[in-house]
């Protein structure tokens, strides 16, 4: 069976800190993965491995057919061309949204449909609607994102991933950033795509709602996974002490 | 003291073509210079350490040497150097006072504002970078689509005091015989003797330049903001 994403041996450190010394995971086409742990366990840093915002110092990164392997020293331009590749078939959702200031919900959207895709005008625009449409922003496609509310400007940021079609979407923390009434918009957008059937890795401390989505949920711990499992045997049988006092913990 | 029309009436035509003159100065400055103060923004923010030394070190010696000094070693200086004098395109150059003139004020807008931009581009907040490159953006189209628009934003109110500053700097050229506005009064105040008149008659020709090009930057900056307030 193909995956959806493979990580082989993957390896970060920052300094003298190191986050993981070989992770290995893989999701399939359509599965939906959480990973959970506690502050500082690596959630993050692993996310942003997958798309290369954060350099591994070494292992691999498959996302379908497209794949990078990174060993000590410099990016050549192959890689860089890789790179983007594989950022082109992931998607994105920040915490903090990072929508660009200068730019209309649509404009946000449309920006990479017509700059990175290659998508003309109207076309961009038809696309960015649609997009729009699903996470329920369609009506504000005029509005900058200085004029949204958080869980507004989460779904428009949810709409720009969504518009590019991405093969996996990667969630990191779509809603700690809101006001707790603002946090149930933004996870019926989330649970709808999960229910698509897109393939979903994210970071999420919503435990009740991770529990509801997903097809496993993977425990990450000092940067070593301590348990990948479904929702119903993680949370009926943690693998392991840590586990279980995370979960308590959450609960 | 009763205001002297005549010497009004003389006066005004000689400040108008000053003026021209000043305002020729400054766009070249303005033009010029903003472009290559971008362009040496980005070198100092090179990831080459070289590059970025280097743009640094151009910053610094034209902040931190005075226009004038500088105005006189472009004109009078380098007149004295043979291979300038032998050079014919170059002394064609160098002979010239107003375009001596312009290449100092260009030399210096430059410096200041790759401070401007420097700055400007460093505030952007990372995560609106890391979005950009997360959907695959080249850094051209980083840098056009998203990078410098967002600097333009942050540097225009300080960029606008850096283009009337260039405005008002253009009255050294006088020192070197050009005949902007100030030079123009200087003669005026050899031949007259409405000193007073005369350079309140400059001033109000810098003011008019310099209120007209604030309105520009406002109309800019009212346009650009649109949305961007909370
Ligand atoms: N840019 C960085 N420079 C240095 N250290 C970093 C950097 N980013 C992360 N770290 C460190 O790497 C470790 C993992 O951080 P990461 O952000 O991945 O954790 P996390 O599991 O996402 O935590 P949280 O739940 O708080 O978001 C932490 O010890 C963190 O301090
Ligand atoms: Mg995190």
């Amino acid at each position: 069976m193909q995956h959806a994403l493979r990580l082989l041996n993957l390896r970060k450190s920052f300094g003298p800190v190191t986050v993981f010394d070989g992770i290995d995971l893989a999701v399939a086409p359509g599965e939906v993965v959480s990973l959970i742990g506690a502050s500082g366990s690596g959630k993050s840093t692993m996310l942003r491995c997958i798309n290369f915002l954060e350099m591994p110092d070494s292992g691999t990164v498959e996302v379908f057919d497209k794949g990078l392997s990174v060993e000590a020293g410099g990016m050549t331009r192959g890689q860089l061309h890789q790179i983007r590749e594989i950022r082109k078939i992931t998607g994105m959702v920040f915490q903090n949204f990072n929508l660009w200031p200068h730019r209309t919900a649509l404009g946000n959207v449309t920006e990479a449909l017509i700059h990175v895709l290659g998508q003309d005008a109207p076309q961009a625009r038809d696309t960015a609607m649609a997009a729009l449409e699903k996470v329920g922003m369609a009506g504000f496609a005029n509005r900058y994102p200085a004029q949204l509310s958080g869980g507004q400007q989460q779904r428009v940021g949810i709409a720009r991933v969504l518009a590019m079609r991405p093969r996996v979407m990667l969630f990191d923390e779509a809603t700690s950033a809101l006001d707790p009434e603002l946090v149930g918009e933004v996870l019926k957008v989330l649970r709808l795509l999960a229910q698509e059937g897109n393939t979903i890795l994210q970071v999420t401390h919503e435990m009740r709602f991770a529990r509801e989505v997903s097809d496993r949920m993977v425990f990450l711990s000092q940067g070593r996974i301590l348990q990948d499992a479904p929702p119903e045997e993680l949370f009926t049988n943690p693998a392991d002490e840590a586990v279980k006092r995370f979960l308590s913990g959450t609960h | 003291m009763t205001l002297d029309l005549e010497l009004i009436a003389m006066a005004l035509p000689l400040l108008a073509t000053g003026a021209l003159v000043t305002i020729k100065l400054a766009a070249v400055g303005v033009g010029v210079g903003l472009p290559l103060g971008l362009g040496l923004a980005l070198l100092r923010l090179a990831p080459n350490r070289l590059l970025a030394g280097l743009g640094d070190g151009y910053a610094g010696l034209f902040r931190g040497t005075p226009m004038l000094v500088q105005l006189f070693i472009l004109y009078y200086g380098l007149a004295e150097v043979p291979v300038i004098r032998q050079t014919p395109a170059l002394w064609w150059f160098f002979r010239d006072a107003l375009f001596c003139a312009g290449l100092a004020v260009v030399l210096n807008t430059t410096a200041y504002t790759s401070e401007i931009f420097r700055t400007a581009l460093r505030a952007i907040p990372q995560g609106q970078i890391e979005a950009a490159l997360a959907v695959g953006m080249r850094p051209w189209t980083l840098l056009t689509r998203i990078r410098l628009p967002l600097a333009f934003r942050n540097a225009l109110p300080v960029y606008a005091s850096e283009a009337i500053t260039v405005v008002k700097e253009t009255s050294l050229a006088s020192t070197i015989t050009v005949l902007e506005i100030t030079g123009q009064a200087k003669r005026l105040m050899s031949q007259t003797f409405g000193i007073l008149e005369i350079f309140a008659l400059a001033s109000l020709f810098y003011l008019v330049i310099n209120l007209a090009c604030l309105g520009a930057f406002a109309v800019l900056e009212r346009r650009q903001a649109r949305g961007m307030r909370p």
